[in-house]
């Protein structure tokens, strides 16, 4: 063994040749190099293999922008697949090197290349390691040349370390300490804890909710689970409808009505195929029929993705020849227009269609949108469009002798005339589904008047009394105005159960303004009821009232005179 | 004072400084911050002839020159797609937008049933809707990601490239008041 | 209910860490050390509140409670239980909670166990830990608050990143929190010492472990960070220099230096104000961390939803606790007395260099990271630093460090360098040259860095084996060989081994990986190197909350024989519309097999990728090491002896 002092000489010189090794293996080891992972597929690759080698390189130098550092050779993300087609693509068109750089750098900017170039901006990027690594030598050095400046006068220093006593805390926050033995005075130990709790409470005040309630998924999970019943029974419904419907048409394909009744169900269940040609066979089955004509026109665009086909647009023509307002002809031709991009015919189509319905129906929004889009196309102002009024009371109508006694549900046009293709059996099921459509659209807008007097009238025509019944209570609470309150009194009276209804009646009629409750058709409502509820006296009175007043040769007083006539029997 | 203790904060207080004036330039303007800038802003809009989208009866699948069929407007450029969550989440945005200004849709790398499907539950506020499916003209606009949207001036200039789902801030900070400045 | 209670847990435990935070100095002020007591047990409650406030929170996730404003936001009742709860911390506002519950369980910890520690300093300790808790459970509270409510509740959630639901992504962010968030305590060590005049070596002493606890979990975060993105990301890769990598890459370099200087403390009394400055630094850089992943300045694959308020609270937290401990080390610093010396040829030396590249290699990746931000606000251009950057600069920094690493054990403390030493240089550089000719005789090929970085590796591993070798023979010497095994070095052993098993690993796969790639109809073939795989089907398979496409490859080797099957995926979750790719891998010990199924149909077939990668998991393999040599150390301190521990009052 080698004497210890001497070690040190030769040991210095040793690790001198370390460390010009180490010098060495700095500039052979960097950078690390990973091998050329390539992400083409065989198909990607171009059969000329020098641009192919140009391709790769070029790819190499590009960002993918949608992933972390890699380059678009690396990647398989779609933007990098892309780009490097693209690449290709450019290559085969003779671009050069420099061409395809700045062309890509054009769409997408410096951001696109991978490694920043050496440029002005990126000086700094690029000594920075080398100044660290400078500063920190001259930092050290500094450091060993102050220890050796230590060691000479340090080896006398004391050693003693800090003990595990601190002497003095210096902080400038602190005084000299003195013993510290002093107790934590009573009163803190009272005052602390509570202060805690009301600064905690004060700030729980400001931010929690204490008064919601937990909702565990539990509850939710059951109503969310008998919703999704409750869809999934109305599906099974209308699939089994459909199925029914087919069975019935394999049985009688010429029935017009059986063919009818399975493009109905067809489009509930969206089966788009059945129901256009159910609705075909309909159609010369019916030899003609203007409506179904419009349906069939409907059905063809929307099996064609939205747009109207020119065999839908000879129909539709052919429909408005009959029928100037049939609203979903019209309806189509505004679409036609706008597709044909003559916004002012499509403009005006769509105008004519919301004269005849209602500014709540479903359709209505619909038309509204549909029509700002063709005017902002135009550039024209978004012109103001016209619905439909509130139906007016029959009574007000001349010679509406058969108020009272028609019973006809209030159906929108169109459903009632096909509604009356239809055999009994089939026309209750046509109810029954409008029914359902109708009430799931009420619960979701309960205050949509119209809707539950349609659903009173539906239930009625099925003899569901109770349901009618409940479908008018409901419209009672959504009446916005005296029209409509009249003419839920005139539904009510019309359904002839009045003796359920007294309190809904009572309760209407009360709440009318007193000059509509003095005018003549109000008082023939009121003695309708009282008939109904059996007091026929005063029935009597309320219309012999009104024959006072009104011209004693009329239609109406002639009515009016027959049914006291039979009263009083 | 010793420098050796005076250094750290020293340093300490250029970074802050530098990191404070980092902080506020982006609190000002942090639109940027997440999207690359695209250097297209500014110059003409590049060509747009696709295969429209809804031409399933149509005799031919011939490509339309969209831009054309806008003429001398002003409209907007919409990339998107049905897979595209974002995408959903704006439309209600371009259905407002789509009442000053007409919007080309450029269904991104889509299938026509998917679309279907989309427009139904979402809303459609796209005067005509293109279909890209190699991506090639989203490349050629410069596109990395969608949805994107572009406004371009009646004289066929790109004047705003928006990458990124348009939310309420950019409608209405970003796209308004350019659409207002250029109806006047 | 519960949540309200979980909320109002929250707020108690911020005047607890209030309260936490005076307490020391009004204990100093009125002289009362019974008051000081007081702070370490505020600083027990605080950890049991937060604690309950947490476990409210995860509560939430676990019912589903859908009035819970993130758990809509972040959950849906069809996840499985275990990424319910893995969602809690999935997402900013919940993952800032686990955060503050790191924090105080590492105070409760303190103040549970080193009961011989100076009453006054672990009083100021967890004083300043109270600081940091009071200022994280604000940001929480008033801009983060994970127990907000809906008044109308959601149906349903919004559903978990199907990237995020993944066991190893669950387990990522509490590893990497325990890492950053035990630098915590430090950091409040270094500013106690500061205020208390007490940095020496039992401040060390107390400190170390902490430091060492902290780095284990640091080193195992990241390890699983990465391990995470190599099976899930679906390109093979480990690590990307991602802004959000390297902000965990830098805490952990300081940290590592840190844990060596704070060794050089306790044994020798030097280093202590760069200690201080270490410890201050790390748990800054962890805050940074914070700051560029939560506030969106940086985009990446971990960006929470960005707001620039939160990332102007965070850049103040920043602020705040960076400046006043600096300026308290400019004004308490030349205070601390030094008292040592430092030989230029020794191990305090060598620990000095080792610490200097060190942070060289964490001011590199400081200036890589965020260059791009600076350069985009001060002139508008956006420009990438990526991979090459980093190679080209840390790269070299790190040999350096091996090669040190190599040295480093011969060299004694105080002075010299290890007797007998000069044998020992010649084996080692002899078998590096050895290795490194092997290596070029088997692949000619090989570039000559590669061929540098399989010397270092070589170098470092031969010369650790030595020093075991030599320390081993040195005890058998002596007598009583049983009882003093435990005072050799294994943890520093086990933990830098585990550094050549990792070079090992990167090296393997980076140098001698093969890739292929092919559209494949089924029963096509590809061949990988000598092997080959076959597409034998593609069929569907429901998984609890997705609907997967899955393709059966059989690989064979050379001779036909079958090595493996691959299944690897394409995996669709309906609730949050997205597709996420499996990789499928099959792990030896010698090479892994990686394959990714691309896009396609079976009419004009599937893009498959197949990679040969050796000795990739070697990698997490060292990592594990690393950690575990670390988690030795503390072990075996804990199991010696007390009166053979080197006695500190001298």
């Amino acid at each position: 063994m080698r004497g210890v002092i001497g070690v040190n000489k030769s040991a210095i010189s040793q690790l001198i040749a370390v460390l010009m090794g180490v010098v060495i293996a700095i500039t052979l080891f960097s950078p690390l190099i990973l091998k050329n992972a390539f992400a083409i597929t065989a198909e990607e690759m171009l059969e000329d293999p020098v641009l192919e080698k140009r391709a790769r390189t070029i790819s190499a130098g590009l960002r993918c922008l949608v992933c972390q550092n890699q380059s678009i050779d690396d990647s398989d993300a779609e933007l990098a697949i892309d780009l490097r087609k693209q690449v290709r693509d450019y290559l085969k068109q003779d671009m050069s090197d420099e061409a395809i750089f700045l062309a890509l750098r054009e769409k997408y900017g410096e951001f696109v290349l991978l490694s920043p170039p050496i440029q002005p901006a990126t000086y700094l990027l690029w000594i920075a390691p080398l100044a660290i690594l400078g500063i920190g030598i001259l930092l050290m050095a500094n450091l060993f040349f102050a220890a050796k400046k230590n060691n000479r006068g340090s080896l006398s220093q004391n050693n003693k370390s800090s003990g595990l006593q601190v002497v003095l805390p210096s902080s400038k926050k602190k005084k000299k300490s003195e013993t510290g033995e002093a107790q934590i005075p009573a009163i803190i130990k009272i005052t602390f804890p509570v202060f805690v709790l009301i600064l905690s409470v004060a700030i729980y005040l400001g931010l929690g909710r204490p008064d919601l309630n937990d909702q565990p998924l539990a509850e939710r999970s059951e109503m969310r689970a008998t919703a999704e019943k409750e869809l999934e029974d109305r599906q099974n419904a209308a699939l089994k409808a459909f199925n029914q419907a087919k069975a019935r048409v394999e049985k009688n394909p010429e029935s017009l009505s059986a063919q009818f009744m399975l493009a109905a169900t067809a489009s509930q269940i969206g089966s788009i195929e059945d129901e256009v040609n159910a609705l075909e066979k309909s159609l010369s089955l019916s030899g003609g029929d203007a409506r179904i004509k419009s349906q069939l026109a409907e059905a063809l665009t929307r099996q064609a993705d939205g747009q109207v086909t020119k065999a839908a647009s000879s129909l539709i023509s052919q429909a408005l020849q009959t029928n100037p307002e049939d609203i979903r002809a019209l309806y189509l031709r505004g679409l036609e227009s706008f597709q044909k991009g003559e916004m002012g015919d499509a403009i005006l189509a769509w105008q004519s269609t919301a004269t005849l319905i209602l500014p709540d129906s479903p359709l209505a929004d619909t038309l509204r949108s549909d029509i700002a889009k063709a005017a902002t196309s135009n550039g024209v102002d978004i012109p103001k469009i016209k619905f439909a009024s509130l139906p007016k009371s029959n009574i007000s109508d001349s010679g509406g002798n058969n108020a009272l006694i028609d019973v006809n549900p209030t159906l929108f046009e169109e459903q009632r005339s096909q509604f009356s293709n239809l055999s009994e059996i089939e026309q209750a099921q046509f109810i029954q589904q409008m029914v359902q459509r109708l009430s799931d659209r009420l619960e979701q807008q309960p205050e949509n008047f119209y809707g539950w007097l349609q659903l009173a009238n539906a239930h009625l025509s099925m003899q569901d009394v109770a349901s009618a019944s409940n479908a008018l209570n409901s419209a009672a609470n959504a009446v916005t105005s005296d029209e409509q309150r009249i003419a839920l009194i005139e539904a009510a009276l019309l359904s002839h159960t009045s003796l359920s209804l007294t309190q809904l009646v009572e309760n209407q009629l009360a709440l009318l303004p007193d000059s509509l409750r003095q005018s003549n058709s109000i008082k023939f409502l009121e003695g309708e009821y009282w008939r109904q509820i059996g007091d026929n006296n005063t029935a009597i009175k309320l219309w012999s009232d009104i024959l006072n007043e009104i011209p004693a040769e009329g239609q109406q007083a002639q009515t009016l005179q027959q049914l006291i006539a039979e009263l009083s029997k | 004072m010793n420098v050796r203790y005076i250094l750290p904060i020293g340093i300490f207080c250029v970074i802050a400084l530098i990191s404070g004036v980092a902080m506020i330039s982006i609190l000002n303007g942090d639109q940027s911050r997440t999207q690359l800038p695209s250097p297209l802003v500014g110059k003409k809009a590049p060509e747009l002839v696709l295969t429209s989208y809804g031409r399933s009866q149509a005799s031919s699948d011939a490509a339309l020159d969209f831009k054309q069929m806008i003429g001398d407007k002003p409209f907007i450029v919409n990339y998107f797609a049905s897979w595209c969550a974002p995408c959903q989440k704006e439309i209600p945005f371009l259905e407002k937008l789509s009442q000053k200004v007409p919007i080309i849709g450029v269904a991104y790398k889509d299938k026509p049933d998917e679309l279907a499907i989309f427009l139904e539950r979402f809303g459609n506020p796209f005067l005509h809707i293109g279909l890209d499916n190699d991506g090639k003209t989203a490349i050629n606009w410069g596109v990395y990601g969608i949805p994107e949207t572009f406004l371009i001036s009646d004289e066929g200039i790109i004047i705003i490239r928006h990458a990124g789902e348009m939310t309420h801030d950019v409608y209405r900070s970003i796209f308004l008041p350019k659409i207002e400045e250029m109806m006047q | 209910m519960i949540t309200e209670i979980g909320h109002f847990s929250l707020i108690f435990a911020f005047v607890l860490s209030l309260c936490q935070s005076l307490a020391p100095i009004y204990a100093a002020r009125k002289s009362i050390d019974a008051i000081h007591n007081v702070t370490i047990r505020l600083a027990i409650l605080n950890a049991i509140f937060v604690l309950i406030s947490f476990s409210c929170l995860v509560w939430a996730f676990i019912v589903s409670d859908f009035s819970v404003a993130l758990v809509a936001e972040h959950s849906h009742s069809s996840k499985p239980l275990i990424y319910k709860i893995s969602g809690s911390w999935g997402n900013h506002e919940g993952s800032l909670l686990m955060w503050i519950v790191i924090l105080s369980v590492f105070g409760a910890g303190l103040a549970l166990t080193q009961k011989t520690m100076g009453l006054l300093q672990k009083s100021a300790t967890l004083g300043m830990q109270g600081v940091i808790s009071a200022a994280f459970i604000a940001f929480s509270l008033f801009t983060s608050n994970p127990f907000e409510r809906l008044s109308v509740p959601a149906l349903n959630g919004n559903g978990l990143n199907p990237v995020l639901q993944d066991i190893g992504l669950a387990l990522h962010p509490p590893t990497l929190y325990v890492g950053y968030v035990g630098l915590s305590l430090a950091f409040s060590f270094a500013v106690a010492g500061l205020i208390t005049n007490s940095v020496d070596r039992n401040w060390a002493r107390y400190m170390r472990v902490w430091v060492q606890i902290a780095w284990c979990a640091l080193t195992l975060g990241i390890g699983l960070g990465s391990w995470w993105a190599y099976y899930e990301l679906g390109w093979g890769g480990w690590w990307f220099w991602d802004p959000v990598e390297n902000a965990s890459l830098m805490p952990w370099l300081v940290a590592t230096a840190l844990l060596h200087s704070v060794i050089v403390v306790e044994q020798r009394d030097l280093l202590k104000s760069w200690t201080v400055l270490l410890a201050i630094t790390g748990f800054s850089l962890s805050l940074l961390g914070t700051f560029i992943v939560r506030s969106g300045l940086l985009t990446s694959v971990h960006s929470f939803a960005s707001d620039p308020t939160r990332g102007l609270f965070i850049l103040s937290i920043l602020i705040f606790s960076i400046g006043p401990p600096l300026l308290l080390f400019a004004i308490q610093g030349p205070k601390i007395k030094t008292n040592g010396y430092l030989h230029l040829l020794s191990r305090e030396t060598g620990l000095v260099i080792n610490n200097f590249l060190l942070i060289c290699a964490s001011i590199i990746v400081l200036i890589g990271t965020f260059y791009p931000i600076a350069l985009e606000i001060a002139t508008g251009m956006k420009i990438t630093v990526g991979p090459p950057y980093f190679e080209a600069t840390f790269n070299p920094i790190m040999a350096l460090l091996v090669i040190m690493m190599g040295i480093g054990p011969f060299l004694v403390w105080k002075r010299g360098i290890l007797p007998k030493s000069n044998q020992i240089w010649i084996v080692a550089i002899a078998g590096t040259t050895v290795i490194s000719a092997i290596s070029f005789w088997a692949s000619p090929e090989l570039s000559i860095s590669a061929l540098a970085g399989i010397a270092t590796a070589g170098w470092l591993g031969i010369t650790i084996l030595c020093d075991i070798f030599v320390k081993i023979q040195k005890l058998n010497r002596n007598s009583d060989f049983w009882p003093h095994i435990l005072h050799l070095q294994w943890g520093m052993w086990i933990a830098h081994f585990g550094i050549v098993i990792f070079l090992v690993g990167a090296l393997g796969d980076g140098i001698y990986k093969t890739e292929s790639v092919a559209r494949m109809h089924i029963g096509d073939k590809i061949s990988l190197g000598s092997d080959s795989a076959v597409l034998q089907d593609i069929s569907t398979r429901n998984g609890r909350n997705y609907e997967a496409l899955v393709a059966t490859l059989k690989l064979s080797d050379s001779d036909n024989k079958q090595i493996g099957m691959l299944y690897p995926e394409k995996r669709i979750y309906p609730v949050e519309r997205q597709t996420t790719t499996e990789a499928a891998i099959r792990q030896t010990v010698t090479a892994d097999y990686y394959a990714v199924l691309g896009e396609g149909n079976r009419a004009d077939g599937y893009t498959v990728r197949l990679y040969h990668k050796p000795f990739v998991s070697w990698i997490w393999i060292g990592v594990i090491m690393m950690a575990s040599g670390v988690a030795t150390s503390i072990i075996i301190q804990r199991l010696k002896p007390k009166h053979t521990q080197t006695a500190l009052t001298s």
